[in-house]
């Protein structure tokens, strides 16, 4: 459905002197009825893609095709303008027009788009799209006099109505109270999966990330680091980048024996011993690497290998978990157990990782 | 690399390369016109003539005359924009800090008063203050006996004076402003180390004031080296000749030819002073920006107790107040007799309206009043039209394209009008625009270009750019979205852009005499002819008409406006 090639962006810095890369060849594509999100922290990219999709940004060079149709191609010298790209968005800020009442924004589409509809149609398509979000009954509402989650609701309904190819949503969990994003969260994927069609999400929230998407794109400074299943990545993660942005984890550097390749099992020695995993990327032999130890993953064992002696710091009660702060000598590792689970500050045991879910990836370089 | 792809949001480059075409033409065209025709041989046209020589500018630094309307005009401008400044001053720190009586009308009247073209005051103080028959001094003769004539209006100080009691509602709106940004908590805290009220006001108000003060002085400073109307109608006759009305005059002399390369060279010199003026005004209110007092709403300053001086000062500041009024009162008594009558109530019983009824009559009149409603009215909606493609351009174009229109659009704020409106006579002299009224249009639309682009640009600042972007997402165009989301938007500070420069078009003067033909006279310059020829009561009646007609328009809006920056 869509397809992004080789895209890249560069900026004249602030101040003028030097040029910085907002995008450096970044590619993918979405199939149909998908539901992909570019995930990363501020200033890695994700919003200047959504924006070359979008075609508020154009790119120095790439291809963006949607459909098996060029909508955008340096090489062909092809820029087709945003409002001829058939597509719906929601803003981070919603931008719900203030001077018109809630049926108006959601009939704008409509309206300006490229088919011209009947009165009645119109009416007919706007109250579907509002029944749909379960705004139908505030149409005639000044926009301005909306709380947050329905001006939300409201951004989604004008972005579906004219029954767009690619929908966009530029972070738009991000102005929400926390309960509402929980809801709105379950409430966009059911709502897009029912339509199959096409998302494209910007996100720098993992969990929003995992949570609703069928696969992710992770980017770093104007690059992309891995994509796959939300499962994938947090279970097989490329780099120490990736572990640590997808949710907690204890890094241990160490040494590799011999080599591996993606998903070969290594053996590593680290300061807590030796651990056998899988290798998360290609790593050279006797390379430094680092040993990923997820929270959840550490359990109580035998000391026979992917083991270490562990003893309790201090326990967080947290409701739905607790956290548990080991040491080991001198090394602080952090497990999360069932808030079920008994644990004694100052006791001490034997814990074991499963080798299946040690993650060993190539030492982190410094960051460009 | 950017190169490598052409194209983007259709229209958007036509219409940038337009707008970018017409700012150049308006604000560079004019300039190097004048700086060519300051190099031109006398009784050469600057288009048809390649000749260079310095010699206009020689004659301008050696001839005794010209060096005596330099110093006039500086002599002219810094002690009328002393006097005003101390009025000024006192009048706004009684109004804002202050408990005298009718300290709300004061600021209504003072923003009421800037409406009223100037040129209308001068004629009226001429009738208060000649030597002849003015009524001052006829006053003067039957209630004290005085032979000859106490007030002298044909002479240098009451040129200034004039120019101040003109200036000062400009003034006080601006020092209002300073003296409200001011934390009032900073005077309390002298106060309560047991300072005295002279001692805080020494030591601590004023220090505080003086950034403002001084900036407030420069802009007025720039106002009055250009200012035309006073020194036409009463430093003429006066002898006080300055820079504005030199180039007036070398442009549109009585008897000979136009001679317009030693206009230019005034023009150029003019130039030369405002620049360094508007560099010292740029410079001052930066460092303001950085030493801003900052004060919250919770801080309302505590009103100094006038006690028994309550009555005495508001007396003195209503006083003044009438003496201000008393041109335009003049001038209404002027209106109501087909032939001159001094002011007294024995004549009053025969007054009457019959010289509207004949000036409404004159065709020549009535050709004006349209020509006049055409200017502004075309003015007011291009400069709206323009501003707003320009500040959004300087906001939303981040490459040189953008940069360079903020640039040019700003430069307008440094060329003194009567410079201006000189380039732009020269340009357009020999083609068919000249004559018209479209080429007042032009002058005036480059001249508000720089007030009009700030306006534009700080309104769509504010303005969240996902809103048209959301609309470009839903199948707008780039010109739809613009009228249908950003427009509507920006609505009410477009309006008020849109009455700022309808009333600046229809009170100025420099534009219309500069520019002046038989075919496109405007109210402004109509009066000067009615003045001349002389009709005096058709004068009168024509201006009181006039600034009826702006009162109605503009002072309601002016309320409107004021009484919401209260509420903010």
């Amino acid at each position: 459905m869509l397809t992004v090639e080789g895209l890249r962006k560069v900026y004249a810095e602030k101040g003028g002197k030097g040029l910085a890369v907002a995008l450096n060849n970044v590619s993918f594509s979405v199939k149909e009825g998908e539901f992909f999100t570019l995930l990363g922290p501020s200033g890695c990219g994700k919003t200047t893609t959504l924006q070359s999709v979008a075609g508020l940004e154009t790119p120095d060079a790439g291809r963006i095709a949607m459909g098996g149709e060029d909508v955008f191609s340096s090489e062909r010298r092809i820029v087709v303008p945003p409002n001829l790209r058939n597509l719906g968005m929601v803003f981070q800020s919603y931008a719900i027009w203030p001077h018109m009442t809630v049926f108006e924004n959601v009939a704008y589409p409509l309206r300006h788009g490229r088919r011209k509809l009947t009165e009645t149609e119109i009416r007919k398509a706007v109250m579907q799209s509002l029944a749909m979000v379960k705004l139908d009954h505030l149409a005639e509402r000044p926009s301005p006099m909306l709380s947050g989650g329905q001006q939300q609701r409201v951004a989604l309904a004008r972005a579906l109505v004219h029954a767009p190819r690619l929908l966009l949503l530029d972070e738009p969990l991000s102005n929400l109270d926390a309960k509402l994003r929980d809801a709105m969260r379950e409430e966009i994927r059911n709502l897009v999966k029912a339509l199959n069609i096409t998302t494209i999400f910007v996100t720098h929230d993992q969990v929003e990330a995992m949570g609703m998407s069928d696969r992710v794109m992770l980017m770093r400074a104007g690059e992309a680091v891995q994509l796959g299943t939300p499962e994938d990545i947090y279970k097989r993660p490329n780099s120490v980048f990736t572990a640590t942005f997808m949710g907690r984890s204890t890094v241990v550097d160490g040494v590799v024996q011999g080599s591996a390749r993606a998903g070969d099992e290594v053996v590593i020695g680290t300061e807590l011993g030796l651990f056998r995993g899988i290798a998360g990327n290609a790593i050279a032999d006797g390379g430094k690497a680092a040993l990923i130890l997820r929270p959840n993953a550490i359990v109580a064992g035998e000391l026979d290998g992917n083991s270490f002696p562990a003893t309790v710091e201090s326990v967080t009660f947290l409701g739905d978990s607790q956290e548990v702060r080991l040491r080991s000598g001198d090394f602080p590792v952090l497990q999360v157990t069932s808030p079920y689970q008994r644990v004694e500050v100052g006791s001490s045991f034997n814990a074991w990782i499963d080798p299946a879910h040690c993650i060993i990836v190539p030492a982190e370089e410094p960051a460009p | 690399m950017t190169a490598a792809v052409k194209g983007g949001i259709p229209l958007q480059r036509p219409v940038t390369v337009l707008v970018f075409a017409i700012v150049l033409a308006l604000v560079v065209l004019p300039l190097l016109v004048l700086l060519r025709t300051s190099l031109l041989p006398a009784g050469q046209l600057p288009l048809e003539s390649t000749d260079v020589t310095f010699a206009n500018f020689v004659t301008l630094f050696t001839s005794k005359n010209s060096l005596t309307i330099l110093s006039n005009t500086i002599i002219y401008a810094g002690s009328s924009t002393v006097l005003a400044l101390v009025v000024a001053t006192v009048l706004a720190y009684l109004t804002e800090r202050t408990d005298m009586p009718g300290r709300f009308l004061l600021r209504t009247v003072m923003f009421t008063w800037m409406t009223i073209p100037a040129l209308i005051v001068g004629f009226g103080w001429i009738l208060l203050a000649n030597p002849g028959s003015g009524v001052l001094n006829l006053w003067a003769r039957q209630l004290f006996g005085i032979e000859g004539a106490l007030f002298q209006i044909y002479t240098f100080p009451a040129l200034v004076i004039t120019t101040t009691i003109a200036l000062v509602p400009t003034s006080f709106i601006m020092i209002s402003g300073v003296l409200r940004n001011m934390d009032p908590q900073l005077e309390l805290a002298g106060s309560v180390h047991g300072a005295r009220r002279s001692t805080v006001l020494r030591s601590i108000t004023m220090p505080l004031l003086l950034p403002g003060l001084l900036s407030s002085a420069i802009y007025m400073l720039m106002a009055v080296i250009q200012t035309f109307d006073l020194p036409l109608v009463i430093g003429m006759t006066a002898k006080v000749p300055v820079v504005s009305t030199r180039i007036y005059l070398l442009t549109a002399p009585d008897v000979g030819v136009p001679r317009y390369g030693a206009a230019g060279a005034f023009g150029v010199v003019l130039l030369a002073l405002a620049s360094i003026l508007v560099w010292a005004y740029l410079r001052l209110t930066r460092v303001q920006e950085r030493f801003r007092v900052v004060s919250g709403k919770a801080f309302r300053p505590k009103r100094v107790q006038l006690g028994a001086w309550k009555y005495p000062v508001a007396a003195a500041v209503w006083g003044y107040c009438l003496i201000m009024a008393l041109p335009l009162l003049m001038m209404i008594w002027a209106s109501l007799f087909p032939t001159y009558r001094p002011p007294s109530l024995e004549t009053l019983s025969e007054a009457s309206l019959d010289v509207y009824r004949t000036i409404l009559e004159n065709n020549a009149i009535l050709r004006a009043l349209w020509n006049t409603a055409l200017m502004v009215v075309a003015t007011a909606t291009l400069t709206v039209l323009l501003c707003f493609f320009t500040g959004w351009l300087s906001v939303y174009r981040n490459d040189g394209v953008g940069r360079v229109i903020d640039a040019l659009s700003f430069i307008p704020m440094t060329v003194p009008p009567i410079v201006m409106v000189l380039g732009i006579l020269l340009i357009y002299l020999k083609t068919p625009l000249y004559g018209t009224v479209w080429i007042m249009v032009v002058a005036h639309v480059t001249i508000f270009l720089a007030f009009g682009t700030r306006t534009m640009a700080t309104t769509l600042m504010q303005l969240n750019r996902e809103l048209a972007n959301a609309a470009m997402i839903s199948g707008a165009s780039w010109l739809t979205s613009l009228r249908t989301i950003v427009l509507p938007l920006i609505a009410p500070q477009a309006i008020n852009l849109w009455l700022w420069s309808f009333a600046h078009a229809a009170r100025d003067l420099t534009v219309p005499l500069m520019l002046m033909t038989l075919a496109n006279t405007v109210v402004a310059s109509t009066l000067l002819n009615l003045w001349q020829f002389p009709n005096l009561p058709g004068t009168a009646a024509l201006a009181v008409m006039f600034s009826g007609v702006l009162l109605l328009l503009i002072v309601p809006a002016q309320i409107y406006i004021s009484r919401r920056y209260d509420q903010d």
